[in-house]
């Protein structure tokens, strides 16, 4: 098992948590559609697409990264979590520009339930996004020490399926949010 | 032939690398239905059917749950169809 059980456990809580919040979006989606749809073009869907393109990308260094330590490759190992980190913080900087823009324009939380959600859900997200950036900068320093032993790789496998849970929420949160018309 | 050959063979070395393509492939499908192209109803049917194969591919392939026991995989797999499944629903239903 990639990991450990409690990963698994939280893994599947976080995935159905948001489902509901999916679910509910959907649900009142269709009782104000005009609404939902008005607020779907104030977003903009390149800054999401590339957001996508940032977190996936950031998950194959993760992935590179867990395979290059387990080839005793610490130093590629370093540099593919410091990568990861740099497309978290592009993934962060294109959100906060887009909530600086969307708040701009008089869009915030209490405006309607579309930002509402929009601002929950994504918020949610960032916090998970915020977190999993600290689990890659304790990766980068687990490839400092001498000697990976059995628990250190585990923690690695944790860390990194908690950073692609975090990648594969945001390709719903994208569909939600962005695609769906 | 040798074209489809290398492409083969660069897939196989480097899987996570293939399943990046992959998610950039579907990422770019679905941007284009999020952007107008064909009918509303389908194409938002569409996105949500690419965005659960696509969470059912990091799951499978960069999760590594190729190697997992068989009841997380199956447990995986089906919370994403049946999730998904469970939004087209009600996407279908009020649209």
């Amino acid at each position: 098992m990639p990991g450990e059980v409690g990963i698994w456990v939280f893994i599947f809580m976080d995935m159905w948590w948001f489902s509901i919040m999916f679910g509910v979006v959907v649900w009142t989606r269709g009782q104000h559609h005009a609404l939902f749809e008005q607020g779907r073009h104030t977003l903009t869907l390149w800054a999401g697409t590339l957001n996508t393109v940032l977190l996936l990308t950031a998950s194959l260094f993760v992935v590179q990264g867990l395979q290059a330590i387990r080839r005793n490759k610490p130093e590629l190992s370093r540099r593919m979590f410091g990568l990861a980190m740099l497309c978290a913080l592009g993934f962060l900087i294109n959100k906060g520009f887009e909530w600086g823009r969307l708040l701009d324009h008089h869009h915030h939380p209490g405006s309607n339930d579309f930002y509402t959600y929009f601002f929950i859900i994504t918020g949610i997200h960032a916090v998970h996004l915020l977190l999993g950036t600290a689990g890659l900068g304790y990766m980068r320093r687990v490839t400092r020490r001498p000697n990976i032993g059995r628990t250190e790789m585990r923690n690695l496998e944790v860390v990194a399926c908690y950073w692609h849970l975090v990648d594969l929420l945001w390709v719903v949160i994208f569909a939600v949010f962005y695609l769906m018309r | 032939m040798s074209t489809l050959n290398a492409t083969k063979s660069w897939f196989t070395s480097h899987p996570a690398g293939g399943t990046w393509a992959v998610l950039m492939l579907a990422s770019l499908l679905s941007f284009g239905f999020g952007d107008g192209l064909g009918p509303a109803k389908l194409a938002t049917v569409a996105c949500f059917i690419v965005a659960y194969a696509k969470v059912n591919l990091i799951g499978h392939s960069f999760m590594e749950l190729h190697g997992a026991p068989k009841g997380l995989r199956i447990a995986f797999a089906g919370f994403t169809v049946f999730v998904g499944t469970v939004l087209i629903v009600l996407y279908l239903a009020k649209a």
